[in-house]
C-alpha cells in the first residue's frame, strides 16, 4: 500500500538573527493508511516542525513530502492536501474560530463550498463522531479544554480527511480533557480507518500507538512499535524521554526482582506481571 | 467571574420576532427609523411608537430589558429635550411662559415643549427597537446577514466575505482576550503592581504593563489562527458557503406589509391631520 504521508530525505531551517537554525534534517519516514503513529521527542527536536511540513503550512527546504501521493511543494495541490491531511494544534483557543460550536465545525467545509443541506449533516456527524453533538450551539469559550480540542478534531473530520495530525493537542489539557481526547482520537482510527499521526510528549499517550517514531536533534532516533521502542532504555535516555509510568516502574522493579519480563507498557500489564512474580 | 460573558445582548426565545430572517429584520430595522422620522403630528407618532411597543411585547424580551438599553441614552434624552423646551424661536411660536433672568429671556414655547416631546419619544423608540433586533438575534446571525445585505457591494471589488470574516473573529476573541486580560492583571498584582488606586494618569499609566503582554500574546494568538485557519482550507478568496440559513418565509413578507401599511397609515395621518413640528 502506498503511504499516505511521505518524508523523503527532509530538510528544514528557520531563519534566525544569527543565521539559520536547523530543526529538521535528513528526515525520512512513511505512515500507512490507517495506521496510527506517534511521533514523540522532546521540546526543539523538530517533532513540530515535521507537523507543519505534512499539510504544507512549511515547505521543506530540502527534500519532498507527500501527503496522499502529493507534493506539498507544489501550491496548487495545497488546498486538496489541507483537505485530506487535517491538522489539530496545542492551544485550543487559537484555532476555534466561530462563535458557536457548530459554526466553527462547519468552518472548514464552508471553505471547500459544501452546499448547505451537506454541510449540515457533515456538522452533526463530525459532533457526533466526537460526543459533541449535544453542545453544538454553545459557545467555544465556555467548553473545557477538552471540549474545545474534540471541536477543534470534528472540524477537521468535517474536511472529510484521510489523515489527521495532532501536534501536542493533548499538552494543555487536564488528565480528563487529556483522556476524552485520546479516547476520541483511538475510536476515530479504529472505527473509520483514519490515520493519525500523535505528536505528543505523554509516553503514556505513545505507548497506545500502533508504531513510535522518537525524534532527536531533528532526526529521526529510533522507530518501532511501542515495546520495542520503549525497551531501548539507552536510545530514550539519549532522546531525553521518560518511560511510561508503569514501563518505568518495571524497570526499577526488575533491580531486585530480575525475573520481571520486559517490554511492559500497560498498568495491567505491570500488575499482572507482578502478581506473577510474587506468587 | 468574567467566565460567564455572553457577547451581545441576545435574548434565546421562539416568538415571532426571534424567528423572523434576520435580513428582514434589520431592513425593517432600517425602514421603522426613517419612518419616525417622517411623522408630523403627534397621531403619527403615536401609531409609530405604538408599533415599537407592540413588537417589544411580541418579542418576549422582558420590558425591564429593554428599558435597561435605554438608560445610556438618558442624558442625551434630558439635555436635547431641556435645549429643545428653551430655544425653539421662531415668528410663529405661541409663547407659554416667559421668564427675565438678568438679561436672558427665558421662553417656553409651545412649539419647543412639542418639539421636545417628538425629539425624546424618536430617540426612545429607535433605541427600543433597535434593541430589540440584537435582543431576538444572536450576534454570528446578526453577521451573516449583513453579509448577504452587503454582498451587492462585493461586485464594486469591496471584499465583504473578508470584512464578515473579521467581524466572526472579532466576536469570538473578545471572551478569550478579556480572559487573557484578567490573568495578565492577575500576574502583573501578584507581582505589586497597583492597578485600581491612585489617580486617574496613575491608573491609566499602571495599566501599560498590562496592555503590552496582553498586545504581544494577541498577535501570537493571530500567528497561530491563520496557521489554523489555512489548515481548514481557508484561502481569503473564492466563494464560501454557510451553515447558517437564511430564507425568507411567507411572515417575513408580513412583517414588511406590516411596516409598509405602517409607513402609509403615518403618510395618511400627516396629510390628516395639522403638522405640529
Amino acid at each position: 500500500m502506498n503511504p499516505i504521508i511521505e518524508f523523503q530525505n527532509v530538510s528544514y531551517s528557520y531563519a534566525t538573527e544569527d543565521g539559520a537554525e536547523s530543526a529538521v534534517q535528513g528526515l525520512c519516514f512513511a505512515v500507512s493508511p490507517g495506521e496510527f503513529v506517534a511521533m514523540v521527542g522532546r521540546n526543539g527536536s523538530g517533532k513540530s516542525t515535521a507537523a507543519k511540513l505534512c499539510n504544507g503550512l512549511l515547505i521543506p527546504q530540502e527534500g519532498r513530502v507527500l501527503a496522499a501521493g502529493m507534493d506539498t511543494a507544489n501550491e496548487n495541490l495545497l488546498f486538496e492536501i489541507r483537505r485530506r491531511v487535517g491538522m489539530v494544534f496545542q492551544n485550543p483557543d487559537n484555532q476555534i474560530i466561530a462563535a458557536t460550536v457548530e459554526d466553527d465545525v462547519a468552518f472548514g467545509p464552508e471553505n471547500l463550498c459544501v452546499p448547505q443541506e451537506e454541510l449540515r449533516r457533515r456538522v452533526d456527524e463530525s459532533l457526533r463522531a466526537v460526543g459533541m453533538y449535544e453542545l453544538r450551539e454553545a459557545e467555544p469559550h465556555k467548553l473545557s479544554g477538552g471540549q474545545k480540542q474534540r471541536v477543534a478534531i470534528a472540524g477537521v473530520l468535517a474536511l472529510h480527511n484521510d489523515v489527521i495530525i495532532l501536534d501536542e493537542s493533548t499538552a494543555m489539557l487536564d488528565p480528563r480533557g487529556r483522556t476524552e481526547v485520546m479516547q476520541s482520537v483511538r475510536a476515530l482510527n479504529r472505527e473509520r480507518g483514519l490515520t493519525v499521526l500523535l505528536i505528543t510528549h505523554f509516553m503514556e499517550e505513545a505507548a497506545q500507538a500502533d508504531r513510535v517514531l522518537v525524534m532527536h536533534e531533528g532526526r529521526l532516533l529510533a522507530q518501532g512499535a511501542p515495546r520495542d521502542v520503549f525497551a531501548q532504555e539507552e536510545t530514550l535516555r539519549t532522546a531525553g524521554l521518560s518511560l511510561p509510568a508503569p514501563a518505568g516502574l518495571a524497570r526499577l522493579l526488575r533491580e531486585d526482582f530480575p525475573q520481571l519480563p520486559r517490554g511492559i507498557l500497560t498498568e495491567e500489564e505491570c500488575a499482572a506481571a507482578i502478581l506473577e512474580a510474587f506468587r | 467571574m468574567i467566565k460567564g460573558i455572553t457577547i451581545g445582548q441576545y435574548f434565546a426565545g421562539r416568538s415571532p420576532l426571534h424567528r423572523m430572517d434576520a435580513r428582514m429584520k434589520i431592513v425593517l430595522t432600517l425602514a421603522y427609523m426613517v419612518v419616525i422620522f417622517l411623522c408630523k403630528n403627534f397621531w403619527a407618532l403615536g401609531c409609530t411608537a405604538l408599533a415599537a411597543v407592540l413588537c417589544a411585547a411580541l418579542s418576549g424580551v422582558p420590558a425591564k430589558m429593554i428599558l435597561r438599553s435605554m438608560r445610556p441614552v438618558l442624558i442625551l434624552v434630558l439635555f436635547t429635550g431641556v435645549l429643545n423646551v428653551f430655544y425653539t424661536n421662531g415668528p410663529n411660536t405661541h409663547i407659554w411662559f416667559q421668564y427675565e433672568l438678568w438679561r436672558v429671556t427665558l421662553k417656553i414655547t409651545r412649539e419647543g415643549v412639542f418639539t421636545a416631546m417628538f425629539t425624546t419619544i424618536r430617540i426612545l423608540c429607535l433605541i427600543a427597537v433597535s434593541s430589540l433586533l440584537t435582543y431576538t438575534t444572536t450576534p454570528s446571525m446578526l453577521t451573516t446577514a449583513m453579509e448577504r445585505l452587503l454582498l451587492p457591494l462585493a461586485k464594486l471589488k469591496v471584499p465583504v466575505a473578508v470584512f464578515a470574516m473579521m467581524m466572526t473573529l472579532a466576536l469570538r476573541f473578545v471572551p478569550t482576550l478579556i480572559e487573557e486580560t484578567e490573568r495578565i492583571m492577575n500576574a502583573q498584582k501578584s507581582r505589586g503592581a497597583n492597578l485600581e488606586t491612585g489617580s486617574l494618569l496613575q491608573r491609566v499609566r499602571a495599566f501599560v504593563p498590562v496592555l503590552v503582554p496582553l498586545f504581544v500574546s494577541a498577535f501570537r494568538r493571530a500567528a497561530e489562527l491563520a496557521s489554523a485557519m489555512e489548515s481548514r482550507c481557508y484561502t481569503g478568496e473564492g466563494p464560501r458557503t454557510s451553515l447558517k440559513q437564511l430564507r425568507l418565509r411567507p411572515w417575513d413578507f408580513g412583517w414588511l406589509a406590516g411596516t409598509v401599511l405602517l409607513t402609509a397609515g403615518i403618510v395618511a395621518l400627516n396629510h390628516f391631520f395639522r403638522a405640529v413640528i
